[in-house]
């Protein structure tokens, strides 16, 4: 079914609720799911694969495993970045913001690419940021750049196919963000052939240009994780007697007929 | 081009002129915002003025309704910029299903507001999905999705005496000045339409609630011509139309119940610039010299704005007192504008001032909205800065020093109430799984108060303000937000909020709204006013009837205008006209 960014969006906010999110923490995740979406980049999809895997586990398991003023290594404890990205990204700001330049690598982690809405969130407050992750797609390794200077809209996306046999046959499961308010990093369009092939490249004018399609037209979801989404989100909701029917919503004692 | 809204500090605000803006503390407070009367910068007053200004024109293409009044209607609407289709299904209710609820789930019309022309196939879509409402689909081509109901008495009087070829007494309209309650008015991509994005850069509808508030003009258009056919063709040989005043005098109504409070919470800045351009149209024109012409005016205003209210009918007690008091008041500010010194360089300031002194709430703020009437130069310029974006971006460097300084400074208000105490937390707002209708709870009796609503901003600021004193005292103040947050990940929402909302100042509401006392009426009579309501019917201590575009002027006064002169724009707080034949 075709549905529009803000059904999507409370939708999800909603059925993040369910699942026990905080308040907060499920805008973000929200947030994220319906960014990648509206850009093209299969947010609903994302959500749908894990959808199940962000139900049964254990969200309090995260753990910093080290951290100093400028870099943190964050274990996610086999998270989604819907759980855990948008505060790392507010970590490597907010050292960036205070030492110039931080890394934090999130470590055991899935859905990594959903952390671009948040890392765009970030940029509008004034920060350069880098994001870095690999996917083993057995025989080869997909390397996934994302980039996007402070105040800009929209980040820049590259692929490249590398090879590493430690990343094909041991999933790759981290994301290293990179911030700085001072300077920029930004990806090789042309990288050493003996090293990498550029695969796949998104600007910003791409995002923008989806965008603008996704709000003529519509986002599609399919009619089983909408279904799955308002299960969750009705756990949000309080049953009906006849008294809250009458009195709660407060229409009074005189009806609707007159 | 529309400007863009003022945002994060990014652009520039209006100056507010000589006299500064009142204090948050005054303006916030959820009896005053309670006490709100619409302006010339409400919604549909704007909305008005663009019509009569680019000579919308519209025009009915379709008008297949029967002898009873049922059937699909057609108007089309062209602009400088576009052209939409307005497309109405009207129906047979059972009198048994005529609910205003959001859990009803049939009503006498439908409607919504299209863009570009609806071709046939189009049409079978939308006549299988926008009496739907809720249940149905609709697709981004449509902008505004809505439904109504008869107001049944009023209507059968209106069409018997148009039938019998009289005019309808000028006071039962008084009485219930419309002929169709609307009961919701969806935008922003409900059920599938556009998004608000979409339309956000286009001049015809970019500024807040504006193809909403159009929608219900049409339908106001809608609901005169439909009452006229009736009668035609009940009694063809006797029936007339209705008379232009009485037309005119016609509004639509809307039913309002507890839907609308938390958009007022979750939308604190566009809250925030709607009050900051309320209150910086009251500052521009407090500046002003006094003058006779403009006193006469003043005087003219308040005889009709106390007429207006004698003329609105009312089973509410609380309201009914509010409003004899303010009639008495604005007799009492006639007169003391009628003793002043009309070319006092500080008339109005001197009469708001003394109202403040000895008026009720009601009073002042309608003198305020009165004195706002007399520079629209001054004024509508505003409208345009009525839209915001709702973004709030965590500080995370911030240090928990400047946070708790940020919370003492802005949400001081917050910190005064003792939730200590049993009453402080007597209500809990939710949602209901009948449709997602919120509604509120007592804490103590009702099941559902581990689902509530986080309305509750004030006991959020308390425990976050108290835990970041515990953590402070234990790491220092040093520490940055996101550290702190690492360890209290749920108070993320409150802390991105509060470091969001210091850097305005209208935006919060002063109020604990779980208190036993809170009167959840202020809300939904705050954002109305916005709306250009008038007529506040409470029917319940969380559930208003208003009525909308009365006195406004008619789709013919549009055409009347091309070539002629200024739009008057005077339809403000309109009183019973004089009929002969009724």
């Amino acid at each position: 079914m075709k549905v529009s960014h803000n059904e999507l969006t409370g939708l999800c906010r909603r059925a993040f609720e369910g699942l026990g999110f905080h308040a907060g923490d499920h805008e973000d995740a929200a947030d994220m799911v319906v960014w990648l979406e509206q850009h093209g980049l299969g947010g609903v999809d994302s959500l749908r694969r894990g959808l199940g895997h962000l139900a049964s586990n254990d969200r309090s398991a995260m753990a910093r495993a080290f951290e100093d003023t400028s870099l943190a290594v964050i274990n996610a404890a086999d998270n989604s970045v819907l759980v855990c990205g948008s505060l790392a990204a507010d970590l490597v700001y907010a050292k960036a913001r205070r030492k110039g330049l931080a890394v934090v690598k999130l470590q055991n982690c899935y859905n990594r690419i959903l952390m671009l809405g948040y890392l765009a969130r970030c940029a509008r407050r004034g920060m350069n940021l880098l994001a870095f992750w690999r996917n083993s797609e057995n025989p080869k390794v997909v390397e996934q750049v994302v980039s996007i200077r402070a105040y800009e809209e929209y980040p820049t996306l590259l692929l490249y196919e590398v090879e590493d046999p430690d990343d094909t046959f041991t999933r790759n499961r981290s994301v290293t963000l990179i911030a700085s308010p001072h300077f920029s990093m930004l990806q090789a369009l042309y990288p050493d052939p003996e090293e990498a092939t550029l695969l796949q490249v998104l600007g910003p004018d791409d995002f923008q240009r989806q965008s603008r399609h996704v709000l003529d037209h519509g986002m599609e979801v399919d009619d089983a994780l909408w279904q799955r989404l308002k299960d969750l989100s009705a756990l949000t909701l309080v049953e009906s007697s006849e008294d809250s029917r009458a009195r709660g919503a407060g229409e009074g004692s005189v009806g609707s007929a007159d | 081009m529309l400007p863009q809204s003022h945002s994060g500090g990014k652009l520039p605000w209006p100056h507010e002129g000589a006299v500064p803006l009142r204090d948050p503390d005054e303006v916030m407070q959820l009896e005053r915002l309670g006490s709100l009367h619409a302006t010339r910068i409400s919604f549909i007053r704007t909305v008005m003025r663009k019509m009569m200004r680019e000579q919308w024109r519209i025009e009915r293409v379709r008008f297949d309704i029967d002898r009873e009044g049922y059937g699909t209607a057609i108007y089309r609407v062209t602009t400088p910029e576009s052209s939409y289709d307005f497309v109405l299904f009207s129906q047979y209710l059972d009198p048994s299903q005529r609910s205003d609820r959001v859990i009803a789930n049939a009503w006498d019309c439908a409607f919504g507001l299209c863009l570009g022309e609806v071709d046939e196939e189009r049409l079978e879509a939308l006549r299988y999905n926008i009496p739907r409402q809720e249940a149905g689909r609709c697709d981004p081509s449509v902008l505004v999705l809505s439904r109504a109901n008869r107001s049944v008495r009023n209507f059968d009087a209106i069409v018997d005496a148009l039938a019998q070829g009289r005019q309808p007494d000028p006071d039962w309209i008084a009485k219930v000045g419309y002929l169709y309650r609307t009961t919701a008015v969806y935008g922003n991509g409900k059920f599938g339409i556009a998004d608000y994005p979409k339309i956000r850069d286009w001049e015809d509808f970019g500024l807040p609630f504006s193809a909403q508030m159009f929608t219900v003009y049409l339908l106001r258009h809608f609901s005169i011509e439909q009452v006229e056919h009736i009668a035609a063709c009940r009694a063809p040989d006797t029936a007339v139309p209705l008379d232009d005043s009485l037309r005119r005098y016609l509004g639509i109504g809307n039913s309002t119940g507890l839907g609308m409070a938390p958009f007022l919470l979750s939308h604190p800045m566009l809250i925030n610039q709607w009050l900051l351009m309320r209150e910086t149209a009251l500052a521009r024109c407090l500046a002003q010299p006094g003058d006779g012409e403009r006193s006469d005016q003043l005087q003219r205003l308040i005889d009709r704005a106390a007429q207006h209210t004698r003329e609105t009918h009312l089973d509410d007690e609380r309201q009914a007192r509010i409003n004899a008091t303010m009639i008495e008041e604005l007799c009492a500010a006639h007169g003391w504008l009628g003793d002043a010194d009309s070319a006092d360089a500080a008339l109005w300031r001197k009469l708001t001032e003394h109202a403040r002194a000895h008026w009720c709430l009601e009073t002042q703020e309608m003198l305020h909205a009165l004195i706002i009437e007399l520079y629209p130069d001054e004024v509508d310029e505003l409208e345009l800065y009525m839209g915001a974006m709702e973004q709030y971006d965590l500080i995370p460097d911030m240090t928990l020093d400047k946070l708790l300084e940020q919370i003492r400074t802005h949400y001081d208000w917050a910190l005064r109430f003792d939730f200590a105490q049993p009453d402080s937390q007597y209500w809990f707002w939710y949602r209901s799984v009948e449709k997602e209708e919120p509604r509120l709870g007592v804490r103590a009796e009702e099941p559902g108060a581990d689902r509530e609503m986080p309305l509750d901003i004030a006991r959020q600021v308390r425990r976050c303000h108290d835990r970041l004193m515990d953590h402070r005292d234990a790491h220092g103040g040093r520490v940055a937000v996101v550290e702190f947050l690492l360890e209290n990940p749920d108070l993320k929402a409150i802390i991105r909020r509060i470091q969001s909302m210091a850097q305005t100042r209208y935006g919060e509401i002063r109020a604990n709204l779980l208190d036993r006392d809170m009167l959840p009426m202020h809300l939904l009579r705050c954002k109305l006013s916005f709306f250009g309501a008038s007529k506040f019917d409470p029917r319940s201590d969380r559930w208003v009837r208003i009525t909308l575009f009365q006195g406004a002027p008619l789709v013919e006064d549009i055409e009347v205008e091309e070539g002629g002169g200024e739009f008057a724009d005077d339809w403000f707080m309109p009183v019973k006209p004089e009929v002969s034949g009724s």
